[in-house]
Formats: structure tokens, sequence, C-alpha cells
């Protein structure tokens, strides 16, 4: 028997995706805080050490790994995020009409979301091609963050320049 | 004998407007403290109150019919002993169903769900001599859900089907996986349509209300999780005649 | 219509509440990004991000992270097939991990 109700199939991995990117949600939220948030603290004495320093996260985005990282990060983030808030939508919305709307719109702001967002990371390649004023000082000074969270994750910057 | 205080939510069709400003009344009845709160509630009407009103049919746990809201959480008043209830009673009719008078509340929307996931059995082949007989392990599959006694308790105290009445509910979702998991019946793949819809178990949120609530104490939630399971199993691997 | 609140429904309240704050956060935290492509106003939001009530407040989401996570653990646990009796225990084993680990996390933030 094939796919003789794509609807309920649609649903089940609707459904499927959303425990799916929640539990890869967990791995990578884990993985984040403890580069951006937690380490940040130690290093906040030495000025530009820090990860979510500007310098530091151009040179884990010029990492192939940590580009593919927050790509995923980005698309799995939204997937969940969007379709908890399309499911509260279904809930509590009464009117047919409204909520089709409501549904489409936030369709609609989850691609724009993720357009913006890739947009961020192809972005950030070009710029690391030609880096600014700024972005080439930090390079040139060499101020690769020595977070250990990063070297324990085992990806750091390759191409310093 | 222990005194009662029955502190009872009251609507009168003929005086009150519905939904509007709810009528409480108290009953005091002196109760032995094994009795069961709806033998307070049947003296409360035959000594006090001729216009109280509530259902009441077996008063042995086995037809749903005095299903209410006890302190706050929906029981049998027939599975209520009143030494496991503080003195003072608080008693309301199922919460989200209308209420048609007192403590009845109108179970055609319960009712209603039920009879859209097919709440019988389709057996095939020819009728055999006897009986269609299971085995105990078969049947144990099935043992816990045929507990059910359809009083209402779980749809009414779920959160998700008092946001959206749509929801078929936690008692239709038990019904249709206690007929999907009998051996003896031939149409999962109807039941399981029936169900895996935009209003069926992928509404569920497993917040154990119904689990928490049942009279029957039948693992509810575990049957609705138990059937996404099976439904994202049948996405992956499409099934090839019999299950 | 007041219902007394069980583990599972409270948890479920605060699994809807953290949901959708944490939703609704992916829009600033893409717009700060979007700074990223300048250096000098990037450097000044981080600045601004690293002033006490502002990393008060990164406690704050690491607190929501934590509540979201957990108890999607314990659900997504309980519909992979863990039996239902447990799902007290387990959601007490998320608030204490939930702590736990807020308390770690917020003394490395704060440092």
């Amino acid at each position: 028997m094939k796919n003789k109700n794509p609807r309920q199939k649609k649903l089940a991995a609707g459904w499927f995706l959303g425990r799916a990117s929640g539990l890869l949600l967990v791995l990578l939220l884990a993985v984040h805080f403890t580069v951006i948030h937690f380490e940040r603290g130690g290093q906040e004495k030495i000025p530009g050490r820090s990860a979510g320093f500007h310098g530091a996260v151009f040179l884990r985005l010029s990492h192939p790994l940590w580009w593919v990282f927050y790509a995923v990060f980005l698309s799995a983030a939204l997937y969940h995020g969007f379709y908890g808030l399309r499911g509260i939508a279904a809930e509590y919305i009464r009117r047919e009409r409204l909520l089709a709307s409501i549904r489409a719109g936030l369709l609609a702001a989850s691609i724009a979301l993720w357009a913006a967002g890739m947009l961020i990371l192809v972005n950030s390649q070009l710029l690391l091609a030609n880096p600014p004023a700024l972005c080439y000082k930090c390079h040139a000074r060499g101020s690769i963050p020595s977070c250990r969270a990063i070297r324990f994750f085992g990806f750091g910057a390759i191409n310093k320049k | 004998m222990v005194s009662k205080k029955f502190k009872i939510k009251r609507f009168d069709p003929e005086k009150d407007i519905p939904g509007g400003k709810p009528r409480w009344e108290e009953f005091t009845v002196e109760m032995d403290p094994f009795e069961r709160l709806l033998d307070g509630l049947v003296r409360i009407k035959e000594a006090q109150d001729g216009s109280l009103t509530f259902r009441l049919s077996c008063a042995h746990g086995m037809c749903g019919s005095c299903a209410m809201k006890i302190n706050g959480k929906n029981a049998l008043a027939c599975q209520t002993l009143a030494k496991n209830t503080p003195e003072a009673v608080v008693l309301e009719p199922l919460p989200v169903f209308p209420v048609i008078k007192d403590l009845v509340v109108d179970m055609d929307p319960f009712f209603e769900k039920i009879g859209a996931v097919m709440p019988w059995l389709v057996a095939d082949g020819p009728h055999p001599e006897r009986e269609r007989s299971q085995s105990p392990e078969e049947l144990g599959k099935i043992m816990d859900a045929i507990k059910c006694i359809m009083c209402g308790c779980c749809t009414s105290s779920c959160p998700v089907y008092r946001a959206d009445r749509d929801y078929l509910g936690p008692a239709a979702l038990v019904k249709a996986a206690r007929f999907i998991l009998d051996s003896r019946d031939a149409t999962w793949k109807e039941r399981l349509k029936a169900v895996s819809g935009e209003n069926g178990f992928w509404m569920c949120h497993s917040i154990y209300n119904c689990y928490e609530v049942c009279p029957r104490s039948i693992d509810i939630t575990g049957y609705i999780a138990w059937l996404k399971r099976l439904a994202v199993k049948k996405m992956f691997f499409p099934p090839k005649g019999q299950r | 219509m007041r219902d007394r609140p069980g583990a599972g429904f409270l948890a479920f309240i605060v699994h809807r509440g953290t949901g959708i704050v944490l939703a609704l956060f992916i829009l600033p935290h893409l717009y700060i990004l979007y700074f990223l492509g300048d250096p000098a106003r990037y450097e000044a939001i981080r600045r601004f991000c690293s002033r006490p009530l502002a990393r008060l407040s990164e406690a704050g989401l690491l607190g929501l992270v934590l509540a979201h996570g957990l108890n999607g653990i314990r659900i997504m646990l309980l519909e992979a097939g863990a039996p239902s009796r447990i799902q007290k225990t387990l959601f007490r084993a998320a608030v204490i991990a939930g702590l736990l680990l807020f308390f770690a996390g917020a003394r490395l933030m704060m440092r």
C-alpha cells in the first residue's frame, strides 16, 4: 500500500521532526551555552578574548564544522519553535479562517527568519574572504580565542590569517 | 457518624442564566465514615432538597454515571468514601461539558467523540462455530483499556480538550487503542486513520491529568503515547498486510 | 474551572510558557547577529550585553532553556515508552537537575 493518506503521513512526520529537533537542540544548546556563555565569564577580563567577541565568532565561522553547526542550529530552532507555536495557535483559535491566516503568517515568518539567518552565515564567509578593518586588526593581533570549550569540542578556527 | 458539609455548585435552567454567577448551596449530612459521597447526595435529595439533581445508576463504580468534580478533582461519587474526604466536600459538575442541571452535564459531545473512533469490533472471516477466542497474552494487551466505563473524568480534565473541543480526547483515544490492539479486530488501519488526524492524538501533550483522575486507573496517557509510536513506526515502515 | 495542579499540569504550563518566550527570542537573537557585518556596532551591543543587568537576564535565559529542555527530555522519554507511573519521579528529577545546572551555569556566567 503506497502512501494512501499523505495528510496522516505529513502529520506524523511533522510531529516526529518536532521531537527530533527538540532532542537535537538539547545537544546543540549544551555546546552553544558552554562556548558562548559559560566560558565568557573568565575571559572577559582579557578584552577581546571572549567566545562571543566579534573576531572569535568569525574565527569559528571560518571552520566548516562550526558553520554547519550554526546552520543546523538555526534550522532546528526555527522548526521546533514554529512547530510549537503552530500547535498552540490551532488549540486556542476557533475561527477557521483566522487560524489559516495565522498559520500562513507563522510559516512565512519562519521562512523569513531562516533566510535571514542563512544570509548572516553566508555573509560571514564573504566577510572572512574580505575582512573589514577592525576585524582584520584583531586577526592580525592573533587573538584566537583561547577558549577551553572550543578546544574541547575539537574544532577551532583553521584559516587564521 | 461524622457530620459532613456538602458544598454543591447548583444550576437550575429555569431560574439561572447559563454561564452566569454560580450558585453554591451547603448541606450538612450525618454520615458513616465508610459511606460513599453518593450516599450523602441521596440523603440530601431525600430529606433536605428534592430538587438537587445528579446522575446515579449502579453506585458501584461500574457505570460511570456519578462522575463529578470532587474537591477540585474529577472522580466518581460512588468511589469516594466519606472518611477519605475533608470535613467540607466541594462538589461541582464535570468541567467543560455543558451543564444541564446541578451536577448533571450533557455528555453528548463526549459520546460523539467515542462514536467517531468506531467503538465496535470488526472481525473478518466467517463466523467461527463458537467464540472468537483470544490467548491470555492477546487479552492481556487490552486488559487495561477494556476497563474503561466511559465516565468522562479524563476528557473533562484534559486541558487540551478544554481549549479545543474538536480534540477527540483521552477517552476516545483509549477506545481506539483498545480496538487496534484487539487480536480479533481486522480494521486497525481505518482506526489509526480515524485518530491520527488534526484532532487526533497529535494534540496530546502528555499532561497526565487523564491518567491521574481515571477512576479505573487506566494508563490512558500511556495508550496515547503508544498510538503516537505506532503512527511514527507506520510512517517509517509502511505496513504490508496484517500488523 | 480550577484544577488542582498536578506535576504533569505544572510541567505543561511551564513548558508552554518557556516555549513561547524561547521561540520569540529567536528574533532579537538573529537581529543582534545581523550586526556581525558591522564590527563596531556589534561590539557596542556586546559590551551592553556584558552589563550586570543584561547578565542577570542571560542567566534567566539559561533558566528558560533548562526548564524547557529538561521537561522536553522527560516528555520524550515518556512518549518513547517510559512507564506513566514514573512521570512524577521524572518531573522531580528534572526539577532537581534543572536547579543544579542553573546554579552551576549562573555561577559561570556571573563570574
